[in-house]
């Protein structure tokens, strides 16, 4: 189970200036040194916030990590990619990270 | 011997200050209204003191250290999180309160996680822009605030009876206060609203109002009968929150709420609520 540890990472790069650096510089070889499964690097490299939440990890910590170092930072896309099919819930997130 | 002489529920929505013309004009000014009712009704109150009742959204702490819950005891800033319109500021504590707070619930069962030197976020600096602030400005002096956390929006979460404990120990610290001390208490979140999840957006109006009319009632045990499961399907893991209301409606003696306001915001992703608790021997 590595949610511990994904929740770990996406923490720091969430709110570490450094780590998000080394992230946006080199993003596998930053995860190299955390406890991740193959498939959970990808997860994190490809933005693939739908299956880190099935494992549990906590959503305001991929909306930041969404908000904070995905290409777009595009919040219809980052619901789109949690599978929301409509604009029922359209509108607008919360930047909450400083 | 200090009092605890009120107490308010309000929301902390960072969205009014991303987007804050996201929303119908004539709500969105109903919304900024019912801060400015809240900041006249705290001055009216005439505390010498504020104690806000917050909670972290995974910015403050990570996986290292998760505190169930916290009070600053020292210097403390913020909020930590930018926020267009609010500002980075030093925040005047009342230190003596604090750590009395922390000393009386040493008797209690009650050990504190403390902060020494603390950056809030916008859970705190909300209400005390918008509330505290004004409220200083009516009353023409200041009024230290202390920060209190609640784990709500991380897990392990607090438990609601002991969330519930917590406002009573404030109370049992106050009123062992060796100061005339007047202290109101804000417990600041919810109410429903969904934070990084595909339902972000959706507010429920019914699951709000129902935890409104609890508050009115000044219904603890009904606020605290809530369980996990069934606020996250209503209300959203927003409205985990909740759980600083009832620290709040513990800490009032014999609260009564009257209800000051509520708008469903979809554009600010929110149902926002605003009440005020009334010691009963206060209440009409």
């Amino acid at each position: 189970m590595s949610r511990n540890v994904l929740e770990r990472v996406l923490w720091q790069l969430s709110v570490e200036r450094a780590a998000k650096e080394r992230f946006r510089e080199e993003p596998r070889k930053f995860l190299s040194r955390f406890a991740l499964s193959p498939e959970e690097v990808d997860m994190v490299v490809d933005f693939d916030v739908a299956a880190l939440q099935r494992l549990g990890v906590n959503p305001m910590l991929t909306m930041g990590f969404w908000q904070e170092l995905s290409p777009s930072r595009d919040m219809r896309l980052y619901k789109e990619r949690l599978g929301a099919t409509d604009n029922r819930y359209a509108g607008f997130s919360a930047a909450l990270k400083g | 011997m200090g009092k605890i002489v009120g107490g308010f529920w309000m929301p902390h929505d960072p969205v009014m200050f991303v987007a804050p013309e996201a929303p119908p004009k004539e709500q969105r000014d109903r919304v900024w209204g019912l801060y400015e009712d809240c900041a006249r009704r705290l001055a009216e109150l005439e505390p010498t003191a504020v104690i806000i009742v917050g909670c972290d959204h995974y910015i403050l702490f990570g996986t290292h250290c998760l505190p169930r819950y916290l009070i600053g005891t020292g210097d403390v800033d913020g909020p930590i999180d930018r926020l267009p319109g609010l500002n980075r500021e030093v925040v005047d504590n009342h230190e003596a309160l604090a750590r009395h707070i922390v000393a009386h619930g040493e008797g209690q069962g009650i050990d504190w996680s403390v902060a020494r030197s603390f950056t809030v976020d916008h859970s705190f600096s909300i209400p005390h822009q918008l509330v505290v602030r004004p409220a200083e400005r009516l009353m023409g002096r200041r009024l230290p605030s202390i920060p209190v956390y609640l784990a709500c929006g991380v897990d392990p979460f607090i438990r609601f009876e002991r969330a519930a404990d917590l406002g009573r120990q404030i109370r049992g610290a106050v009123e062992t206060f060796d100061a005339d001390e007047r202290v109101a208490i804000i417990g600041s979140g919810g109410i429903s609203h969904w934070v990084g999840t595909a339902e972000s957006g959706r507010v429920n109006e019914d699951f709000d109002r129902e935890v409104l009319a609890i508050g009115e009632r000044g219904d603890l045990v009904a606020l605290c009968g809530y369980r996990d499961e069934e606020i996250l399907e209503r209300g959203g893991n927003g409205a985990m929150e909740i759980r600083n209301f009832a620290c709040a409606m513990a800490a009032v003696p014999n609260a009564r709420g009257e209800i000051i306001g509520y708008e469903a915001v979809p554009a600010w992703v929110t149902g926002l609520g605003f009440l005020q608790l009334i010691p009963q021997e206060d209440a009409q």
